[in-house]
């Protein structure tokens, strides 16, 4: 595998990126640490010593209430929107994608970011590939796209797929729909691995699937 | 139609000219078409990932949907013509 060359990883080890892609890119929340432990996937003390770390440089700030520690960005800090930028377009793009699509919600199983971004191989002028499984289309992507791409400074490249035409991409052998779930280079905006599995190989979720056998059951009792 | 109607002529040799097209419609057509515009250029990138890159990165979807965006296209823009170069609409028999 080629070795990372992006800017961030050039700029920040991977634990400091994701703590100040997360801390920066939600500047109005506080964080504590098992949340923020749970939300980076991470460990507590490897977690700890980086916030100890920016709250020393002055980039973030802690308040302690209780007994419980809140840390969140510092606004006293005097760079804090040229880090904010420099973050946004480098190690935060997960974040500023999933806060555009937010109000796509529902309607999108998953949503993840794969090629070079996901393979952190990305160069500055790197395009953002975007893959959409939902009852979605391009153009109700659109509004929510110019917005990241401007904050980005990036193009994002959406490839949608109805979960039905996912299924049978899958079933037909589709090289590029296979060659990208095989990929383990996936950065998940909405949903999660497992999601996008049920959704490739049709199984629907449980849930769902509950809900139509209830409501074709009623619906016989009522012709009866 | 709406740029050589507006009195513009792409250049083909210059390069980028597929881009130009879009990123001028708008400003020829006005704002109604800003929507449809950033569609078209969405669209235009996507071929070109098709062309050089990889061919199923354009779904069922959207080449369903693409059909009835051109339609969308066509209306306005021949609209546009009737109402600001009626002399160069064509005439329906």
């Amino acid at each position: 595998m080629r070795k990372s060359t992006s800017a961030e990883a050039v700029l920040f080890p991977h634990t400091r990126q994701r703590v100040l892609a997360t801390l920066l890119l939600h500047s109005k929340k506080e964080w504590y640490l098992s949340e923020l432990a749970r939300t980076l996937e991470a460990a507590p003390a490897h977690l700890h010593r980086e916030l100890a770390l920016f709250c020393e440089a002055g980039i973030l700030r802690r308040r302690v209430e209780g007994r419980q520690v809140y840390y969140s960005a510092d606004p006293q800090c005097p760079y804090l929107a040229e880090l904010s930028a420099l973050v946004r377009k480098t190690m935060g793009i997960d974040i500023v994608l999933a806060q555009a699509l937010k109000s796509l919600g529902p309607r999108i199983l998953c949503a993840f970011i794969y090629g070079s971004i996901a393979k952190r191989q990305e160069s500055s002028g790197s395009d953002v590939d975007l893959m959409v499984v939902g009852d979605v289309t391009i153009a109700d992507l659109l509004p929510a796209l110019a917005h990241a791409e401007r904050d980005l400074g990036r193009s994002v490249n959406p490839t949608v797929y109805p979960r039905k035409e996912l299924v049978q991409k899958v079933r037909s052998g589709n090289h590029f729909v296979r060659a990208v779930l095989a990929d383990p280079a996936k950065t998940f905006i909405i949903g999660t691995r497992h999601d996008l599995e049920k959704a490739a190989h049709g199984r629907a979720d449980k849930k769902a699937q509950d809900q139509q056998v209830r409501a074709r059951r009623a619906s016989r009792r009522r012709r009866s | 139609m709406a740029l050589a109607c507006a009195g513009y002529r792409l250049d083909s040799k210059s390069g980028g000219h597929h881009k130009t097209a879009f990123d001028a419609l708008p400003l020829c057509v006005g704002p109604a078409a800003q929507k449809l515009a950033s569609y078209f250029e969405v669209c235009r990138r996507k071929r070109n990932e098709i062309d050089y890159d990889r061919a199923d990165v354009a779904s069922r979807a959207d080449a369903d949907e693409i059909v009835n965006r051109v339609e969308e296209l066509q209306t306005l823009v021949e609209d546009w013509i009737k109402t600001n170069h009626g002399s160069l609409a064509k005439s329906r028999k």
